[in-house]
Parts: structure tokens; sequence; C-alpha cells
């Protein structure tokens, strides 16, 4: 892009970037300290801080978060990283890819209630042994799910996570080089779990720190999928504080802003915490990788990882599957492992409301991630320039950082600050509110997954175009556009699928007056129905599914389909 | 006529090329050799106007008395071929070509050039054709006539025949050269292959690491 | 003569009363033609949001007001965002113009000033056909003055469920209740506070095992907490250890009660809702084996209501909102238990003889109560004991 005066437009984003993050942040910071007008407050406090250290659930439910909020990624990340080099390259693995996009495009709520009708004594893998085997006319009285240890939690945030991970990783593989690597490393004679673990990952890892610094702070902070399927006596922090923020007792709100505020803090310490533990980690491990052995016994940890990381995705995809089970099922009891009546009944009472709920999402969808999509590339272009112009490789630029902000801040208690901010505006309640609120959630996932590959682009192709005539718009748009169509499409369908799942930011900006698939999914999730959860989940993960579909073959059948209308046309 | 008066280039630490000067007459290919990192490609974009950063250039160039290293790029006219032939993936053989010609050119026109120019490569059958579709040798003709449709005023090859297969790297100089003979431009060809410049059949220089 | 003089100065007298009263309604319904009224209830059940929307048909065509309902996961969301929008000083047009509450969040915003000013009772189908004083929550809203703040809309009373292929006669009082949890472990379970009817739950478990009563229905503060509740303390601690999933696990709702009830984890499910069961039933949710029954000594109920906040842009739309959902039509239609199923808040003494029949004429579900069934209902302890109990739960089971 022939951009001039980048560092303007630097600015410029980056102030449109942190000024709703720093207003959401005050309208949070202020009730902390007692200040509340609204509640005629006005006199500085610490009693919020008071309170809530007061409070036993606090300490417990904080113990929780922390153990599912670093247990969760790190399982991730090992199954993660396992799966891919166990994968990489072969055949087989590549289809095992193109399912990762429906996980990724399924929002989490329905993952949590698929998967807790998987799990649970009355659910479906007690359901198939039952009572041939097991003998139970009657589901066990056993926590297999909502364990107060958290651990069904874990594993439902593994299933969320770990799709993730494999997916920002295999976009990061070819800038490391990793076939070439492969090749030199085994041609020395290393076997294969050993050349990832002492060449590849080290290189990979810096690439991904910003997607697993994302799920560090989903998992510290996640609410729907906690609500559903993890512990609550005690729940999580995030939770709990959900529950303060929602009490009738409106002065519950100050513990509540008081704990979203140490949320935050605990976020920050954690991924303090994480990065000094991968630094002493490599530190310890970096003699090893060069001792010259071609093999290691902490090749079974990789190996091991295959081997969960298989079961996890078996469990995601069966529960996945048995949801559209539920949205035709009229009868289906303990034990039955498939519906005793079916019936059409589900599907056609959600049919009324589809037009305009299907209008609204996709709406709301395709602007997000359109303006995301541009703003991407302006970001990425003027990243771009200020890395020629300093000529280093790996140049921290502003929106690297800035732009995580609002997905690495809880959105509890960070929102009702933004929302006070569209009420002066005037904006609140508008499908432009919406879309704002979505941009800034959608943003980050764009700018993450186009990153690598644009900054990645060989430039000559441009420049030799801009030699061969020079008009450097046109040829940005035909020449360089055109071939990170790949780039693009994922970038878009990534932006899409989070646009889709967004709950809270949909409901505070539009005041519940703009409803959309996922505001009514969850609205009946509160229902606890699995058949209408069945029917809606199914809606929900549609339209991502196909756009995650279409963005894996249109750009390969692009040229082929323009060069044939344009014969066809010529000819006619 | 090209010609480049007291050229020195360093980097941070150290003088890379000190002092050089040359003139190149139209139709006439200057080859220059030395071992890598001496600074031959950087002399290739100091030319082109896209001298990284991190180097600095002092000297002239001037295009038939007329001063190039005060222009921008984009005003140079010049032609660059490279060791990878960066044909567009995207794009079919035809259209590729059909980018370089300047857009003032007339329809007719346009399609008569595309033509002569297939035909002069024997690829007439392959114009639909993409780039990935097409040999080395195929692909680095079709790179070479995609720049000199575009009629540049001067002409810089930086190794372009070095991923070539020996076999074909024959033919293929023959090709550049008759085509630069043609087109009656000066061009420069940095190698480190001494078989370049002698195909070339023109002057050679030689630089050494400056002292 | 003279009688009849003062019969007719009287009569002139209540004339020129009602005069300027029905002339302000006659302005209401004008200032409300056209206007647009977004309604946030909570929307988690089907049949009720269906019934919305057939009134929203019913008060387009009849008065010329939009009904637009807004479905919450949480009546609290709805409270926050008024509360939003009072900290951005939008003092008017805000974008709720009428919320389903009753109870705490009632309290919360007549205390925070976010609800407009009285209306209810100089509704027109109010002053018909409300009786004030049949039911004491119709003025006190668990404790709090209702004053004219908020319009009934429907009552609720706790019923429990239970299927009778597994069981036949079903526990009708606490003890009963732990009897049988010690005779059939992880049968038994609560929703969790502070869910609505959790804490429902425990207040009738209180009101059953205390030997203070009448200490209920004072403000929490003006009473001795512990004395009055430590004999359901003891009694939660009895039951959890036998209680599904050992007491570590509470369901969150009475959706989910019902669920559990059909996947047959648990004996006996309990909604505010006494329709619920047929409800279910006709959406194959629940065996047509389930039946409804309350406890021996009755169980608690309230009424929920229909309130403005008080920077509504549509306030006069809200109130003919408010009016048509207290007319009969509107009463008998939410009473049928396959539409809502939720109990009239009209006196069937005020009402005309055919609008009586129209109730009396009301099927019953197949697994719903008749009034009579319904037995003694229990009033609710005044609001504050929600919080206490609440925390006091939480403290002792949630750590």
């Amino acid at each position: 892009m022939p951009l001039k005066h980048t560092q303007w437009i630097t600015a410029l984003i980056a102030v449109l970037l942190t000024l709703p993050v720093i207003i959401g942040l005050i309208g949070t910071l202020l009730p902390a300290f007692q200040f509340f007008p609204p509640l005629g407050e006005y006199q500085f406090s610490t009693a919020p801080w008071r309170n809530v250290f007061a409070q036993g659930e606090f300490y417990s439910s904080l113990k929780l978060t922390l153990i599912t909020g670093i247990g969760g990624p790190l399982l991730s990340l090992w199954l993660a990283l396992s799966l891919l080099a166990w994968g990489y390259e072969r055949p087989f693995f590549r289809k095992i890819e193109t399912l990762l996009s429906p996980i990724l495009a399924v929002p989490h709520a329905a993952i949590a209630i698929g998967l807790l009708f998987l799990l649970s004594p009355s659910g479906w893998l007690v359901r198939i042994f039952s009572p041939w085997l097991t003998g139970f006319d009657r589901p066990p009285n056993w926590i297999t799910v909502q364990d107060p240890f958290g651990l069904s939690l874990i594993f439902a945030l593994i299933i969320k996570e770990m799709p993730y991970l494999l997916f920002v990783m295999l976009a990061a593989m070819k800038s490391i080089k990793a076939r070439e690597n492969i090749q030199a490393c085994q041609a020395l004679g290393y076997s294969r779990f050993t050349l990832w673990r002492k060449v590849l990952i080290p290189q990979l890892y810096p690439i991904i720190r910003l997607p697993i610094f994302i799920v560090v702070a989903f998992s510290l902070t996640v609410v729907d999928l906690a609500l559903v399927i993890g512990p609550n006596t005690p729940s999580t922090l995030a939770v709990t504080l959900y529950r303060w923020f929602n009490d009738p007792d409106l002065s519950m709100r100050f513990m509540a802003s008081a704990g979203a505020t140490f949320l935050m803090v605990t976020i920050v310490l954690v991924l303090g915490g994480w990065e000094i533990a991968h630094r002493a980690f490599s530190a310890f491990t970096r003699c090893e990788r060069s001792d010259g052995k071609r093999k290691g016994i902490t090749d079974i940890l990789l190996g091991a990882g295959v081997v969960f990381g298989l079961v996890t995705l078996l469990n995601a995809f069966a529960a996945l599957a048995l949801l559209p089970i539920w949205s035709l099922a009229k009868r289906w009891r303990f034990p039955d492992a498939l519906p005793s009546t079916w019936t059409w009944d589900n599907i056609e009472r959600a049919t009324p409301l589809l037009i305009e709920l299907t209008s609204n999402t996709l709406l709301i969808a395709f602007s997000a991630t359109l303006i995301a999509c541009a703003a991407s590339l302006f970001m990425l272009e003027t990243k771009r320039q200020s890395m020629a112009k300093s000529n280093k490789a790996s140049q921290q630029h502003a929106f690297d950082w800035l732009i995580y902000v609002p997905i690495l801040l809880p959105q509890i208690g960070f929102l009702f600050g933004l929302h006070v901010l569209l009420i002066y505006l005037n904006l609140n309640g508008s499908i432009c509110a919406i879309i704002a609120l979505h941009l800034m959630y959608v943003l980050p996932y764009v700018y993450l997954t186009l990153k690598g590959p644009y900054l990645a682009y060989n430039e000559n192709y441009l420049l030799q175009a801009n030699r061969l005539n020079n008009r450097p718009w046109r040829h940005y748009f035909i020449i360089k556009i055109a071939m990170l169509k790949p780039a693009l499409f994922t970038a878009f369908a990534m932006g899409f699928s989070v646009s889709i799942a967004q709950y809270l930011p949909t409901l505070i900006a539009g005041e519940g007056r703009h409803s959309t698939l996922t505001t009514e999914a969850i609205a009946q999730a509160a229902s606890g129905d699995r058949k209408q959860v069945g029917s809606m989940a199914l809606l929900q993960a549609l339209f991502p599914v196909i756009v995650f579909w279409l963005a894996q073959i249109i750009p390969t059948r692009w040229t082929k389909w323009r060069l044939a209308m344009k014969n066809f046309f010529q000819k006619g | 006529m090209l010609s480049v008066k007291g050229f020195t280039l360093s980097s941070t630490d150290k003088t890379l090329i000190r002092d050089l000067s040359f003139d190149i007459a139209d139709g006439q290919v200057l080859s220059i050799m030395g071992p890598s990192g001496i600074g031959k490609s950087s002399l290739l974009h100091f030319l082109s106007g896209t001298l990284s950063h991190s180097l600095t250039a002092t000297g002239e160039a001037f295009l038939n008395d007329d001063a190039l290293h005060t222009k921008p790029t984009e005003a140079r006219k010049v032609g660059l071929l490279q060791q990878m032939p960066l044909l567009f993936p995207h794009m079919s053989i035809i259209e590729n070509l059909l980018f370089a010609i300047p857009a003032d050119v007339t329809k007719e026109t346009r399609r008569e050039l595309i033509r002569n120019a297939l035909e002069k490569l024997g690829m007439s059958d392959k114009a639909n054709a993409m780039p990935k579709e097409l040999s080395g040798g195929q692909q680095a003709r079709v790179a070479l006539l995609r720049t000199l449709l575009a009629k540049p005023d001067y002409l810089l090859l930086d190794e372009p025949f070095s991923k070539l297969d020996p076999a074909l790297r024959r033919d293929v100089r023959a090709f550049v050269l008759a085509e630069i003979r043609q087109a009656n431009i000066p061009a420069l060809l940095v190698t480190h292959d001494s078989e370049d410049a002698k195909a070339m059949a023109g002057k050679c220089l030689e630089i050494d690491a400056a002292k | 003569m003279r009688k009849s003089f003062a019969a007719v100065s009287i009569t002139a007298a209540l004339a020129l009363a009602s005069l300027p009263a029905q002339a302000s309604w006659q302005d209401t319904l004008e200032e409300a033609k056209g206007q647009t009224v977004y309604f946030n209830a909570w929307g988690g059940a089907d049949n009720i949001n269906d019934y919305i929307q057939w009134a929203a048909d019913r008060i387009k065509d009849e008065y010329d007001v939009t009904l637009k309902q807004v479905k919450l996961t949480d009546t609290s969301d709805a409270v926050n965002r008024v509360l939003a929008e009072k900290a951005a000083g939008k003092n008017n047009n805000g974008s709720i113009d009428l919320i389903w509450l009753n109870g705490e969040n009632f309290r919360a915003m007549k205390d925070n000033q976010l609800l407009s000013k009285p209306f209810s009772q100089s509704l027109p189908n109010y002053i018909k056909y409300i009786d004030e004083s049949a039911r004491q929550s119709l003025t006190l809203d668990f404790g709090t003055p209702v004053e004219g703040m908020e319009s009934p809309w429907g009552m609720a009373q706790v019923i429990f469920m239970h299927d009778t292929e597994t069981l036949q006669n079903p526990p009708k009082s606490m003890q009963a209740l732990l009897t049988y949890a010690q005779a059939n472990p992880g049968r038994i379970t609560y929703p969790e506070p502070p869910q609505f009817l959790s804490s429902t739950f425990l207040k009738q478990a209180l009101y059953e095992l205390t030997a203070h009563r009448k200490a209920l229905s004072q403000p929490v503060d003006s009473v001795d907490f512990d004395t009055i509740t430590t004999p359901l303390w003891g009694y939660l601690d009895q039951l959890h250890q036998v209680a599904w999933r050992n007491g570590q696990n509470f369901p969150s709702s009475s959706e989910e009660m019902m669920r559990l009830l059909d996947d047959q984890e648990i004996d006996v499910a309990l909604s505010f809702d006494i329709s619920a069961a047929s409800v279910q039933i006709d959406k194959g949710n629940l065996p047509d084996t389930v039946r409804s029954y309350v406890f021996d000594q009755g169980t608690i109920g309230n009424t929920h209501f229909l309130a403005i906040p008080y920077n509504s842009g549509a306030n006069a739309g809200a109130q003919v909102v408010a009016n048509f959902m207290l007319s009969p039509e509107a009463q008998v239609r939410k009473q049928e238990p396959t539409v809502w199923g939720d109990l009239s808040v009209l006196s069937y003494d005020k009402l005309s003889e055919n609008e009586q029949a129209q109730f009396d004429d009301l099927p019953r579900g197949i697994a719903t109560l008749s009034i009579e069934e319904l037995g003694k209902t229990l009033p609710e302890p005044h609001s504050s004991w929600v919080d206490a109990l609440e925390t006091e739960w939480r403290q002792r089971y949630a750590q």
C-alpha cells in the first residue's frame, strides 16, 4: 500500500484502539474504590477491597481459577504441539486439519452443553454401556462433570483451545521453514519427536507466544463455559464476579469491581509468571538441545500427548455430533443411546425467528469482519514500512501489544464501563455500536491470522509490478492482495466466527434490542433445554462452518474460475 | 548509454566497493563478477533505486546524460531480472505478460505484442497456462519478455541464470542477449559464473574486496 | 326527597371524580399511539415468549402500540442497564420501557430511584379487577411496599414434581424429604443459591424447621438470625451428605432440575410455575407419568409484576401494555395450561359472570394441580432474608 505519513496513521489507530479500553478500565476502577455517582457514592474508599478480601469464597474461587486457567492452556499447548509434531505434512493429518474449523466455529456454550451431555452420569457415554455392561437402570451418583477440582472444566477448555493453538501453529509453520528443517534434521538421523523438541518447537514458540497469552487470559476469565461445566461450590472467580455484578443488591457491584480489578492483575501476574517459566525452561533445556542425541526419553511425553490429543478431538467431535441429534429428539431418556421418538417440532419452533436473527447475525459479522480486515491491512502495512525503514526483522510495533488488550481483559466489569461511554456518545442500542464492539474482539484475531503471511510476503512481486508500470494502489490490490487471498480468506473466516460467538458485547452494545443467533441461543441455554440449544447451536455453527469451508476452497479455485469466466465472456 | 561514476558502497562498519566507474553502450551487456557479499547486488539496487537503508552509497548514475540517482524508482524506467522469475502465481502467462505492457498501448497492439512474444518463445499453446505449469527455463524466458514488454530504458540482471539447469542456461543466455540487442538498451549483469559473462559477449568487470 | 337528593349529589361527586381520571387515561391512550415499548423479560421459556408475542399482536391491533420483547437471561441485566444509563446521565429515552420483575430486583430499583412515578393504581383494569386485600403479595412484594410502582401480572407458587413410575408416595415435608434422601442416597437435591428458586427452597425449609416463624416477616437485621436459622443449617448438613453428587454440585435452575428428573438422576424436582410439569410433558421433556404436588403445610407463593424505569421514553405505551396484561382476556389466556398456566391476579368476585365462566372452563394439564389442591400459600419472608440466607449458604457450602 503506497501509504504516506505512516506514523500518523499508526498514532490514529493506536488512539482509536486505546480509548475504549481506557474508558472501560476507568469504569471498573472507580467503583472498585467506591466511587459511583449513580448509586450516590462520591467518596473514595478501600471498603470494596476489604470486602473482597474478607470473602472466603473469593480465595477458593481464585484457587480454582488459577488451577483451571493455567492447567487448561498448559495441557492444550502440550497436546497441540504433540499432535503437530506427530502429524505435520502427513496426508491423513490434512483431513484432521480441515475438521478443526467446525470446532473453532462452534460457540463455547454449545460445546460445553454437548460435552455435559456426553460425560455426565446420565450422559451418552454411560448410556451406550448401560444397562448391558454396567447394570445401571438409573444413572449412577457419580461426579464426572462439574467436579470440585475443575477437571471437567479443564477438559472443556482444552477442547476449545487446542484446535485454536493447532490452527495458529499450522499457520506459523511456513515462516520457520519447517519442511527444510525437518529434511535437514532427518538427514542427520534425528527422530521425528526429537527434532521437533530440539529444533522446531523452540523456533515456533516465540511466534505463537501471543496466541498462547490470549488462551491463558481466556481461560482465566471465561464465564459461559465455566457456568455450564465448571464446579459451582465454589465457582471460578470469573463466575463468582459475574454473580456479584448481577446481584440484585446493587452495592455488590463495588466488591465485584474490586474483584474484577484483582482478576486483571492476576492475568498480568500469570502471564508474567508464564513467560519467566518459559525462559527458565529454555535455559534449562538449552544444552540438552545440542548434546547430539538423536532420540530421548522425553519423546514419550510428545507420544503420550498424541494419544491424549486424539482422545480429546474424538470427544469434541462426539459432543458436536450429539447436539444436532437433540434438535430432532422428542423423547430421549436414560439409558437409550438414541431418541425413542423423533420430531421436527424443535426446528419448526425455531424457524419463525430465524430470518430476523440470521440477517442481524450476518450483517454484524460481515461488517465487523470486513472492517477488521481493512484495518488489519492498514496496520500491517504501516508495521511493514516501519520495519523496512529500521531494517530489523523482529521489531516490536505498538500495535503488536495494543491490539490484544481488549481480549486480554476480562469482559465482565470492563464492558460495563464501555456501555456508559456508548450512552454518552448516544450510540447505545444501535447496530453500529454492536459492530464497533465486535470489532474490538474481531480485530485482534484477524490481525494475528494475517500478520505472518502478510509480513512474509515477498515484496519483490509488488516492486516488480511497479517497475513494469507504476500504479501503486491498483497493483497493491491486484498483485499483493490477490496473492494473499488464502491468508485473507482464512483471517476473514476466523474473524467471522469470533463475531458470531460474541455474547456479552452484543447484549451490552445492542441493549438486547438486536438479537443474534448467539444471544438467542444463550438465552435458551439459560433454560437448559438441550433440544432448543441443539437447534440453535446447529444454526450458530452453520455459518462459520460454511465460511471456513469457503475460505478453504475459494482461493485455490479463484483464478481458474476467473479465467473460465473471462474466456466465456470473450467468446460470447 | 548507461554511465556510473565514482560509485562507493559502505555498510555501517566497512566500505564494500570504492570508486567504481563504467559506461555501457546501448545493446551492450556489461558483466560484473566478484565473490558473494561484496555488494554486487547492492549496485543493482542502487541503480534501480531500492537500496536497503542499512547501506550507504555515493556516486552518480546517468542514462544518456540524464541523472538517474536523483529519481525515485518508479520514474527510472528500469527493467530488473532476478534469480527468481517472480511470475505472479495467481495470473496466467498471458496475464503476466499483459501486465507489463504500458497502459497507453491500444488493445489491438497489446494483443499483437503478446502474440509475437509468445511465438518468439515458441509457447503460443501456453498462453492460458499458469506459471507453475512451466519449466524453469520457460519461466525465466517469460520473465525476461515481461520485463522487456514494459519498454525499460536500461536492464539490470541479477544472476538470472543461476537457478537454471546447466543445459538450459546456454539457451536462455542466448535468448537474453538476442533480446537485449534487439531492444537496443544498455544492460548490466551481475554474476559469479564466468560462463555467464563470456556468453554475454561484452566487457567484464571483476570486483575484489575494497582495500 | 332528601334521600334522593343526597343520592344524586353522591353520583355527581363520583362522576366529577372519575371524569378527570378517565380523561387522563384517554390522554395516555392517545399519547401511546405509535410508541414502541421495549419489554425486558426473562426469555428462557418458549411458551412464555409465545404468550408475550400473542399479547404484542393484540396490543398492536387495539392500541397501535408496538410491543417488543427483549429476552433476558437474568432480570438483573435490565437493572444493570438502567443503572448504566443513570451513570451516563441518560435520564430520558432510556432503552427499557417495561421490566418483568419482583422481590429483590424490585427493591433494588425502588431503593435506587430507578423506577417511574407510581402508575399501577390508576390503570383502569387495576381499579376494576384487583382486590388488594385478597393477597398480601399484591401490595407487599417480598416485604417491600409496592406503592403503585409496579403492576401485578401473575401469581406463582412453589410446586414439587415426581415421576409416579419410580416414586409412588413423594415426601410431603422437609423431614420426609430428608428421610427419603437417606434411604435413597443421591436422588434428592435443590437449586444452587443465589438462584431465586433456591432461596425459596431455603425459605420453605426455614418455615418448616424454625420455631420462630413470625420473625421471618421482619427485616433480618432486627432479629436473631443465628438462633432462627440454626435448625436449617443442621438440616442441610444432614441432607448434603446423602444428596445428589454428595452435595458438591447443585442444579442451576428449575429447568435443569426437570432435566435431571427426566434423566432419572434425581427423584424430586421443584418449580415456581404450577403448570411446569404439564408444559414439559407436552414438549416431550418429561415422561407423562410425572405429577405435581405440594407439601402438607403449604408452599411459598408470590406475585410477579411489571414496572416502568424512570427514564422510559414510552411511559404511556408501557402503561397501556400493563393495563392490557390485567384484562380478563389476557389473564384467562395466560392461565391456560398449554399456553403458560400462570395464575390470574384478578379478583374472581370482581369479574362478570361471563368472565368467571371463562376461568371456570379452563382445562387443566394432566400434571397441574387445581387451586384447591395447591392448598395454603405461605407468604414470602421479608426480602432482606434472601440475601442473608444466600450469603450464609455460600459461606457454609461454597468454599
